[in-house]
């Protein structure tokens, strides 16, 4: 998920990942991102804590994990409504995307960046941590770099994408 | 009156029977006759009088200048401002009161105004390759002081970033300069800060400018940790963190 526009770009962002033999799940996503840095990095550590924390048998049990492990996030945190969070599960049958607080989705594919989704797909919704477990999506495109993107958010150009998302290379 | 008796009761804030707009070259020609003796008195009484009038005597065409009389109107700079606009007459008040004068002015209009960008050229007029310590020492409780550290680091003013980092012990300075992209800047700001606070929030300032997977920086990060209170403090935000977390656990069982 790219950065937003200002001095602190990646407030309240997080990004990880977890695997067990064939069943992985990533996640991207930010809360509390327009608090100050302090109370932002309280809130991802909240995310990264209830994320880490996640075991699944397969992409659609994995997914659902961890919509219930971002429910027990603390209501200080859940109060804000200002979850962005973008999952991808994959096992050998194929991949699962879900997501709270994104306009789009985009893919890496061969041909460039493309909608992982159309609008209008269950995937694009408010943010905030969901009442109920939103619906997983099949990607319309097997890859295996997304970028969630949130309202008012363009793409980076293509080039600038690693980058804007706070991949950075090597120090 | 003699022209003594005048001066002193000029000098002495007694503007009694004066039209001060009509005789501001009287009130001009004081101040250039005071010598040693205190301003004080009569700006304050022009201050409370006529705030036009002490514009057109502290900084108007002509204003005989000098630190004397700068020093001894910035107590009132708000009324200055009341007539003249602070982008205007900051720069004045520093060119008429010269280099005795200048870190005063620049203070005070840094108290008074911390977010104005324009205070960036004014610090690098006055402190030159410290530019920008004054300012952001001014207003480190203020909001606004993020953006000022910004401002700076966008204005090149690295070694006032650093310093004002230790003067403050705050972490903004360091992100600033992570930001745009001076990391060994950046490495010697963050190690003043925890040099003068070791519980400086460093990992969620750094983290905002660097994006969600921060570990690898803090891995770098961590050579500068001279305090074992403040390995301390910053191993509290570096639980998934997984290699300064363990970098960490061994400096600090290594220092005493």
């Amino acid at each position: 998920m790219p950065g937003s526009p200002g001095r602190w770009p990646f407030a309240g962002h997080v990004r990880g990942r977890w695997e067990a033999g064939p069943v992985r799940l990533a996640w991207a996503g930010r809360i509390a991102h327009s608090a100050l840095p302090e109370e932002a990095w309280e809130a991802a550590t909240a995310l990264r804590d209830v994320l880490g924390s996640v075991v699944g048998d397969g992409r659609f049990d994995v997914i659902n994990q961890a919509w219930a492990a971002v429910d027990t996030l603390p209501e200080r945190w859940k109060t804000r409504e200002d979850l962005s969070l973008l999952l991808a599960a994959c096992d050998p049958a194929g991949i699962l995307l879900s997501s709270a607080g994104m306009a789009a989705v985009y893919v890496e594919s061969p041909a460039g960046w493309v909608a992982a989704a159309l609008s209008g797909s269950p995937l694009f919704t408010e943010p905030g941590a969901p009442a109920r477990p939103p619906v997983p999506q099949p990607s319309l495109r097997p890859g295996t770099r997304f970028v969630g993107l949130c309202k008012d958010m363009p793409l980076p150009k293509p080039a600038d994408i690693a980058l804007s998302c706070g991949v950075r290379e090597a120090l | 009156m003699s022209d003594d008796g005048f001066l002193t009761g000029v000098l002495a804030g007694n503007l009694a029977g004066l039209d001060l707009r009509a005789q501001t070259d009287l009130l001009i020609q004081a101040v250039k006759a005071a010598g040693d003796r205190p301003l004080g008195p009569l700006l304050d009484a022009l201050a409370e009088a006529d705030p036009l009038a002490l514009a057109e005597v502290v900084c108007g065409t002509r204003s005989p200048g000098g630190s004397a009389v700068i020093l001894a109107a910035l107590p009132h700079a708000e009324k200055i401002e009341g007539v003249l606009s602070p982008r205007g007459a900051w720069p004045r008040l520093l060119e008429l009161g010269g280099a005795e004068s200048a870190l005063p002015v620049l203070t005070t209009a840094a108290r008074r105004h911390p977010g104005a960008s324009w205070l960036v050229a004014l610090s690098r007029k006055v402190e030159g390759p410290n530019a920008g310590l004054a300012h952001l020492t001014a207003c480190a409780h203020h909001p606004a002081f993020a953006q000022a550290c910004r401002n700076h680091a966008e204005a090149g003013h690295v070694e006032g970033l650093v310093l004002a980092s230790g003067a403050t012990g705050r972490a903004e300075p360091a992100a600033a300069l992570l930001g745009v992209g001076k990391f060994d800047a950046m490495l010697r700001a963050a190690g003043a800060a925890l040099d003068t606070a070791p519980e400086s929030p460093l990992v969620a300032q750094l983290a905002a400018v660097w994006g969600p997977e921060p570990d690898d920086l803090f891995v770098r990060v961590l050579p500068i940790l001279r305090q074992k209170r403040a390995a301390e403090a910053l191993r509290k935000h570096c639980r998934h963190l997984p290699r300064t977390a363990r970098l960490l656990d061994l400096v600090i069982r290594g220092m005493v």
